[in-house]
């Protein structure tokens, strides 16, 4: 992404509609950060058609 | 009276008409008073209506007339439980003066089953993020050494339960809430199968991975406490619509004949704990051999594959209920909630339907891999409770928790005490069961339990008052 485009972390919090006090914006974005490898961990190379789709509907033991 | 009952020995002897109620109440009150100021387990005490739950009670014991084996037992309701007419807070400055006009459907069930209702507990605030000094209550202490943690969010009814303040309480469990408080004030706690006891009247927090549950002394109390609110509620989407089995039904039983998984790897390599905790599980797996029990190796995905959906989904989920206030009051909310929450106002949809799909994929997994298993067993908790100025803020991704697999598959899932570590705090190993087979959880637990001597023992400070 072109440097004059990125959008700065505060920015992209105001466009959320949430007003975090200055103070905790550094530790906002560490965890987004944490966040966003949590996110990665997920994204990967799997087939819709592998899917299950029903695998929460419990049934007894 | 001895100075520590559980809730099957005083119901006992209250059918036998050889203890009262009103003494029994009386004497968790007065233990109250002497230990909850350096408890902080409680947020509300409901002396008055403690007594008059206890001498309705008494009334009918003197009749016989008792509803059951709750009847006149002391119990408290965390602070999410909606109580009529009782203040409700979850712990937080948002809701400081919110008083409901409806018990939770929790609460109505074990209202109806004769428990004297002694008071509200503390929480994490909303049930997520402590512990926590910058709200108008403090966090709950650890009564076996009030310098420690509780874990949480049901800090307070671990702390209560633990010091025998009150026989029993209701938890919540969206990430390990029961099971986390459970492990490290070294009681039991259950987190039933996803859909088995209602969460209506209770506040939510993420609507596919919230549980409600009881904790108490023994895994036996866990039954019976369990027995009355599990069922189905028409009005709780989540809700499963079948019959409630007798889940004291096989207490009794040793483990013989039960087959058994331990999930190495979650305990030895994904998240080493301590080894007062890994000396615990193998002494109990050696307690379940010599019952009988046979004993096996189960590989799953490692349990951070499980806590990386686990917590964009808690973190989605809790942000959209919590999104109004948010908006609004942002810095009423105490600061390790709002960072945890705003979290979710910047979380994708794409992130969050990825969550989903390989939670499926997960659940899967699950089953398959307990095929041929009755119970699952991994540790609850790493190690003992850590000081409570030293938790760190957030660490979702650095050491994984032994409990988010199982609020993600939905599987009933128990802690049960397995002694005490080198300071003396509790350390606990975790029992998992197939869909809807908590009475095989609880046999297994309790069958762990009469065979070890780790009920005998109470908090210094709660022996203390006995002289």
């Amino acid at each position: 992404m072109n440097k004059m485009s990125e959008i700065k972390f505060e920015a992209r919090v105001k466009a959320t509609g949430l007003r975090p006090k200055p103070d905790d914006l550094a530790m906002l974005e560490a965890m987004v950060r944490e966040l966003d490898r949590a996110a990665s961990m997920l994204r990967g190379p799997r087939s819709y058609a592998e899917e299950p789709l029903n695998a929460f509907r419990l049934k007894p033991a | 009276m001895q100075p520590f009952l559980t809730i099957a020995e005083a119901g006992a002897l209250i059918a036998a008409k050889k203890l009262s109620p009103v003494e029994l109440t009386r004497l968790c009150l007065d233990r109250i008073e002497k230990l909850d100021g350096q408890l902080h387990s409680f947020l509300m005490v409901t002396e008055d209506r403690a007594l008059a739950d206890a001498k309705a009670s008494e009334a009918r014991m003197m009749s016989a007339a008792l509803k059951g084996p709750l009847d006149g037992i002391p119990i408290g309701h965390k602070d999410i439980y909606n109580t009529a007419g009782i203040r409700t807070t979850g712990h937080s400055r948002l809701l400081e003066h919110n008083v409901p006009t409806e018990d939770s459907v929790v609460g109505q069930k074990w209202a109806a089953a004769g428990t004297v209702l002694m008071g509200k507990l503390a929480t994490h605030e909303f049930a997520i993020g402590g512990p926590s000094f910058d709200l108008p209550w403090p966090p709950a202490r650890n009564p076996w050494n009030t310098d420690h943690f509780t874990a949480g969010s049901s800090s307070g009814t671990g702390a209560s339960v633990a010091a025998g303040l009150v026989l029993g309480g209701t938890g919540s469990d969206t990430g390990g809430s029961i099971r986390g408080p459970s492990a490290l004030c070294g009681i039991a706690g259950i987190k039933p199968t996803y859909g088995l006891s209602s969460r209506r009247g209770v506040l939510p927090l993420s609507q596919t991975l919230d549980h409600t549950g009881p904790m108490a002394w023994t895994v036996q109390d866990c039954a019976l406490l369990l027995q009355a609110m599990a069922g189905h509620d028409p009005l709780d989407p989540a809700s499963a619509n079948r019959p409630v089995p007798n889940f004291s039904a096989d207490l009794g039983k040793d483990a013989k004949g039960l087959r058994i998984g331990v999930v190495r790897h979650f305990h030895e390599v994904d998240n080493p704990v301590s080894p007062a905790t890994l000396k615990g599980i193998e002494d109990a797996l050696d307690i379940f051999r010599a019952q009988g029990a046979v004993i096996s190796d189960v590989t799953l995905s490692p349990m951070m594959d499980y806590n990386a959906p686990g917590w964009l989904i808690l973190t989605a989920e809790a942000y959209a209920v919590h999104e109004p206030w948010l908006k609004e009051r942002f810095n009423d909310y105490g600061e390790l909630l709002r960072d945890r929450l705003a979290l979710g106002a910047l979380l994708s949809a794409t992130e969050y339907v990825q969550a989903l799909r390989r939670r499926r994929v997960l659940c899967l997994e699950t089953r398959d891999a307990m095929a041929d298993l009755d119970i699952l067993i991994t540790a609850s908790a790493p190690a003992e409770a850590p000081k409570i100025h030293e938790v760190p803020k957030w660490a979702m991704l650095e050491k994984p928790n032994f409990t988010m697999p199982f609020n993600l598959t939905g599987l009933p899932a128990l802690s049960v005490c397995t002694g005490y570590g080198a300071g003396g705090l509790p350390v606990s190993m975790q029992i998992v069961g197939k869909p809807f087979a908590e009475a095989t959880v609880f046999r297994a637990g309790h069958a762990y339990e009469m065979a070890t001597e780790w009920r005998g023992k109470r908090p210094a400070m709660s022996t203390a008052l006995t002289g």
